[in-house]
């Protein structure tokens, strides 16, 4: 089965920014508490599936406009969410998570690193939009 | 990297600048899936890597040192795309250093680790970097006004000459060519390197285009300084 590659598949728009301009690596992460529902009676370990959480961890080449978005928001975290759009895949394969932003849903940056430790390289970043709520799949 | 009055930047290989954000989870009965919230920007860390290059005042080493026994706080400030002015850079308020190493494996240099943390962290755009004499120096675009005052922090790394009262204005103006310029601040009367801070109260109009003016030297022939100007709503 041939894959479907990386570059130029995914875009990423967080705050009207298109993120995804910026990224060299990144994930989208659903994870699932597992509550753990072990009674007297149970023959073995038990759990129940709780409630999902999404984060965004990511990275790329450190830029101005990059900075002036991640940046500004984790020095200032503002109170209001953002709206987070994560489209995967070309058309006819896409998959379109939207979190569209409002008192209890949308983003916020959780983490941002300036990472400039190799002095043979660029200057590069990496992150973590933090997410509320469920998205929206389209 | 800027700690007070030392340009530390041809000691280091290399660090980076950690800005985390505090928050809270907000489960409710009715939601489909797990709600957050930020709060407040978390302690921010600065950590680098760097040559050891002797004892002397004015070494990397002796002047981290001395910082930590003295427990003396510090302006640290990381200045990115030093090629322009206009970009990006971070001040550490207070800072001081949580964490040293000495590295000194057989094969290799003398090396140093440590990190600076601090809360707040203030974020800015570099508005000059360069030797200065007695005239208004080169404006900068903050890409926008702000409408509650701003700080900037002036970095003196080196004074030539005997000063006495050095006094720099920050100026602001509408446009580019700074044809009236409003004097948003002063600092009055400084004689010695270190970080200097000037506070634009809160309320106060922030114009889109800054610049330096270097109204008196004091008995100074010049003097090499590093700018940061924070706006709250433009650059933090």
């Amino acid at each position: 089965m041939q894959g479907i590659s990386v570059r130029g598949n995914v875009v990423i728009t967080f705050d009207s920014l298109v993120i995804s301009d910026y990224m060299d690596d990144g994930s989208l992460e659903t994870t699932v508490e597992a509550i753990e529902t072990t009674t007297l009676a149970s023959t073995g370990m038990e759990s129940s599936a709780g409630m999902p959480s999404f984060k965004v961890p990511m990275g790329g080449i450190y830029k101005k406009a990059l900075n002036d978005k991640l940046g500004v928001q984790s020095a200032s975290p503002p109170a209001a969410l953002k709206t987070l759009v994560v489209q995967i895949g070309p058309s006819g394969e896409r998959v379109t998570y939207t979190w569209t932003a409002s008192t209890t849903v949308g983003a916020f940056v959780g983490d941002y690193t300036i990472d400039f430790s190799d002095p043979k390289g660029v200057i590069k970043w990496k992150g973590t939009l933090e997410i509320s709520g469920a998205p929206v799949l389209s | 990297m800027l700690i007070d009055e030392f340009d530390f930047s041809t000691d280091m290989m290399g660090g980076s600048l950690n800005m985390p954000v505090e928050m809270v989870e907000t489960p409710a009965l009715q939601m489909s899936a797990l709600g957050k919230l930020p709060l407040m920007a978390g302690m921010a860390k600065l950590e680098f890597s760097g040559y050891y290059s002797g004892y002397d005042a004015g070494d990397i080493h002796r002047e981290l040192s001395d910082r930590i026994h003295a427990g003396t706080l510090s302006y640290a400030a990381t200045l990115f795309d030093t090629t322009a002015l206009g970009n990006p850079a971070n001040v550490l308020v207070s800072a001081w250093q949580d964490n040293a190493k000495i590295n000194l494996a057989a094969k290799n240099l003398i090396t140093l680790d440590g990190s600076f943390t601090a809360n707040p962290l203030r974020s800015g755009y570099t508005i000059a970097n360069q030797l200065m004499t007695a005239a208004a120096q080169t404006g900068v675009d903050m890409g926008a006004a702000g409408a509650n005052g701003c700080t900037a922090y002036l970095f003196v790394r080196a004074i030539t000459g005997s000063p006495t009262a050095i006094t720099v204005q920050l100026q602001g103006s509408t446009v580019v060519g700074f044809s009236s310029p409003v004097t948003l601040g002063t600092w009055t009367g400084f004689s010695t390197v270190g970080c200097k801070v000037l506070t634009v109260a809160p309320g106060t109009t922030i114009q889109r285009y800054l610049r330096l003016n270097v109204t008196a030297l004091g008995g100074a022939t010049n003097f090499t300084a590093c700018a940061i100007v924070c706006v709250p709503g433009v650059t933090e």
